[in-house]
């Protein structure tokens, strides 16, 4: 059965989490022998602000966790997954994932195929799950990279469902768990080919103001295009000039299932071609809306065996819980024109 | 997003009793609560670590004489009040203080700072310390695409400039990149010449000093989308008439998606072929260790060179503005291409030269031959454009991956806040960055430490 990979940012909610279905969970654990050195500047992992609540930061946490784990049976796994790390970040990094083998942590979320390499190389032999950051899009980059032993690939968030089908039937790799995107944090940009600073004092760069514009080469061969941008501006900007400062801060906890980006109706899809792991993303989330998100797609996982058509299983996901309304951002839209390029 | 709001970060206040840490849950002048993984006594000396802003770093405060005045066993831990004791290391007043910094920034943060605006007490009391984002001039737009990156370039130099920029380049090769459509047709009608002196003119470029010497090179391709890399007669073209002007060749591809590969493949082989029949070798930018495994099963006369996709460190033209960044400036240079085993390791795969960029931060160039691009890098990119989606869906993030692409980038561009200097080209936001050609010492200095490439990107 396909398991829920659940974001897990305080201790506390590990386990109202197991109780609405979460099957894995996934965390930062980021300790003061890293902070007081490099603080969140030099991220150690891909939840680079100081002043959210994203990372676990001390080891007695881990070590609380760690019983919990134990009696309940739900594994955590912890992210590794920072882009790359410099020299002198090695020993400091290497005594941390120590501490946690020693604690009972040994599945890592890697990014950096350095590290992977030199824990490899030093015979540390954990589980490792290569990150969506490592952008593996193509089955000759699994072949490529299965020399470091990684029990599970990643998909990154925008791998449409035709090619992670070839990744896994085509890479001629064998026993591996395959993870996907499916819930929440749909970005604009790829995150492993995202170099722009994350952190509190700057807005994320998707975020910033941009507007779209004609080079001064432009041929005016997109007309349509352009007319219905130009209208599109003019009818926003309404919109903003009347909803400006009417939303307030109790709006931001009840933001519907899914809205951030959502990909549940392809669960069915994503199940018969090999998927064995689905990704909530949420460090930092509350609670609420994560055992809201945890439960549905345990639900919606439970309710595929039921179906053997994939138009009828989306139709029904549709109508249970959205009201046929899909949420805006999609991860798995159909791709634009045909998948083979005529050239 | 639904992001804890009413927390303080467990990033922002640690605590230790003896060499364990603890799980504050709470934390008051005289008086705290928190979490132990193991029973403790009921007398202790404790160690807390507060987050200073002002500094980026932590001030420590020790309390001896700490009791325990509550206790709750729960399941797996246990759950203390405590009455702080006497204050050995610090003082109370600090103490309060640093509470009160930290509960008042981390709300300024968690509510989000760009909506306190300058006149917020707490920005202002920030800004006697560090630098902090100029948010009204996020509504400020260049006027357009060609003057915003001239404006970025501004390379006024005088003569003398121009003499050390003449005798640096004397050991440096110098290459053009052909990136689009546009420049792959122009130099198959006019030829490299032309474009190149095109290029240059349209960049106000044609005088200066790094340009004092021909082009010996040329890059073909795209490192960041793949609908820009040419078609297959128009590739083998542009490579014949490269061979035949005795000019190198550098390919760039960027990631490779899945049902690419054999349409990759295939090319690979093509090249290869080419340059078995012209006697020669051409390099090629590996952004995806997919075609790493391609070349090592099928290709001999291509060379691997680390493209820009895979040499990963941070890149914002923002970086001025990070709370903590000039503290942290020389080791935002470093990357894991500065580690020696994992150069060995490409080493070992034949990758001996990597790809660079001019950036706003300095990069530390690892012992080897490189290459420096400029005037542009790359900051953002995305596997599904969002200027497509734009132009589609009138959305940018209604993404969906794009095989035919009618190159909506040839004709519109995203526009951010002018003071920033960058600009989101197709499915990548690139930045713009004229240090190189404004002061030669940073030229000078990169080629004492292994460039000796330079390869430039026109409009």
């Amino acid at each position: 059965m396909m398991k829920v990979v659940t974001p897990l940012s305080d201790i506390s909610s590990y386990e109202p989490l197991v109780e609405a279905g979460a099957d894995e969970f996934f965390c930062g654990f980021i300790p003061f022998e890293w902070l007081k050195v490099y603080s969140s500047v030099l991220p150690l992992n891909r939840r680079e602000n100081h002043a959210i609540s994203w990372n676990i930061c001390t080891l007695s946490s881990m070590k609380i966790l760690r019983k919990m784990v134990e009696y309940y049976k739900v594994p955590v796994k912890i992210t590794f997954n920072a882009h790359y790390y410099i020299e002198s970040q090695y020993p400091v990094l290497i005594d941390i994932v120590k501490k946690l083998l020693e604690s009972g942590f040994n599945n890592f979320i890697i990014a950096d195929i350095a590290f992977i390499m030199y824990l490899r190389d030093k015979g540390f032999d954990c589980n490792i799950h290569l990150s969506g950051e490592a952008e593996v899009y193509n089955r000759m980059s699994i072949r490529f990279l299965d020399r470091f032993n990684i029990a599970r690939y990643v998909f990154p968030r925008k791998t449409p469902i035709e090619n992670m089908k070839s990744c896994i039937s085509n890479s001629g790799v064998l026993n591996k768990e395959y993870e996907a995107f499916i819930l929440n944090a749909l970005c604009q940009f790829s995150g492993g080919f995202c170099n722009a600073l994350h952190c509190d004092e700057l807005q994320p760069i998707c975020s910033m103001p941009q507007k779209i514009s004609k080079t001064n080469g432009s041929q005016g061969k997109f007309a349509a295009v352009e007319n219905t941008i130009r209208i599109k501006e003019i009818v926003d900007s309404g919109i903003r000039a009347k909803t400006e400062g009417k939303t307030t801060d109790s709006d931001k906890n009840k933001i519907p299932f899914g809205l951030e980006g959502c990909g549940v109706c392809k669960i069915k899809e994503l199940m018969d071609i090999g998927v064995t792991h689905l990704k909530i993303v949420g460090r930092g989330y509350s609670l609420d809306s994560l055992i809201n998100d945890v439960k549905n797609v345990r639900e919606i996982i439970n309710t595929a065996a039921i179906y053997d058509d994939y138009g009828k299983f989306e139709n029904a996901v549709k109508e249970n819980y959205f009201k046929n309304k899909c949420p805006e951002y999609c991860y798995y839209m159909k791709s634009a024109g045909s998948l083979y390029k005529n050239r | 997003m639904r992001f804890i709001r009413n927390k303080i970060s467990p990033a922002l206040i640690l605590g230790f009793i003896g060499s364990g840490d603890i799980i504050i849950l709470e934390m008051q002048e005289n008086e705290f609560v928190f979490e132990s993984v193991e029973q403790i006594e009921t007398e202790f000396e404790l160690n807390v670590f507060i987050f200073d802003y002002r500094e980026h770093g932590y001030v420590n405060f020790v309390f001896n004489n700490c009791s325990v005045t509550e206790y709750r066993a729960k399941k797996f831990s246990h759950e203390y009040k405590a009455k702080a004791g006497n204050i050995i290391s610090g003082t109370a007043s600090d103490f309060r203080m640093s509470l009160k910094h930290i509960t008042e920034v981390s709300r300024m943060l968690l509510n989000g700072i760009e909506r306190d605006g300058e006149k917020s007490e707490v920005i202002e009391w920030l800004s006697g310390y560090l630098n902090i984002y100029p948010f009204g001039k996020d509504t400020e737009f260049p006027e357009d695409y060609t003057g915003q990156i001239l404006k970025c370039i501004n390379s006024n130099q005088t003569i003398n400039a121009y003499r050390r920029y003449r005798d640096i380049m004397s050991k440096v090769e110098l290459a053009f990149s052909l990136s689009n459509n546009d420049q792959y047709r122009q130099s198959l009608e006019c030829g490299f010449d032309i474009v190149t002196r095109e290029g240059l003119k349209r960049m106000e470029l044609v005088e200066h000093g790094i340009f004092s010497k021909p082009f010996s090179r040329i890059y073909i391709g795209n490192e960041f989308c793949h609908n820009l890399f040419p078609t297959r007669p128009v590739f083998g073209r542009l490579l014949e008439k490269a061979f035949d002007q005795g000019l190198n060749v550098t390919v760039m591809y960027s990631y490779m998606v899945d049902n690419s590969v054999n349409e990759i493949k295939e090319m690979l082989s093509y090249a290869d072929n080419l340059c078995k029949a012209n006697d020669t070798t051409i390099e090629l930018c590996i952004n995806d260790w997919g075609v790493m495994e391609i070349i090592k099963e099928n290709c001999t006369r291509i060379t691997p060179v680390l493209g820009r996709l895979l040499n990963k460190r941070k890149k914002d033209s923002r970086i001025d503005y990070m709370w903590g960044g000039q503290k942290y400036k020389d080791k935002f240079a470093e990357n894991n291409l500065n580690t020696e085993f994992f150069k060995k390791f490409l080493n070992d795969m034949g990758i001996y030269r990597f790809e660079f960029e001019s950036h706003k931060m300095l990069n530390k160039i690892p012992e080897g031959r490189h290459s420096l691009h400029f005037p542009f890098y790359q900051q953002n990119t995305s596997v599904y454009c969002p200027l497509f989606a734009e132009c589609t869906n009138f959305n940018r993030i209604k993404q969906e991956l794009v095989m035919k692409c009618p190159q909506y980038c040839t004709e519109f561009y995203f526009k951010y806040p002018g003071h920033i200097h960058i600009m989101g080209r197709g499915n990548t936001i690139m930045g713009i960055e004229g240090s190189l050609l404004s002061d030669f010492r940073i030229l000078e200095q990169y080629v004492k430490d292994g460039v000796d490439r330079l390869v430039f990107t026109a409009i």
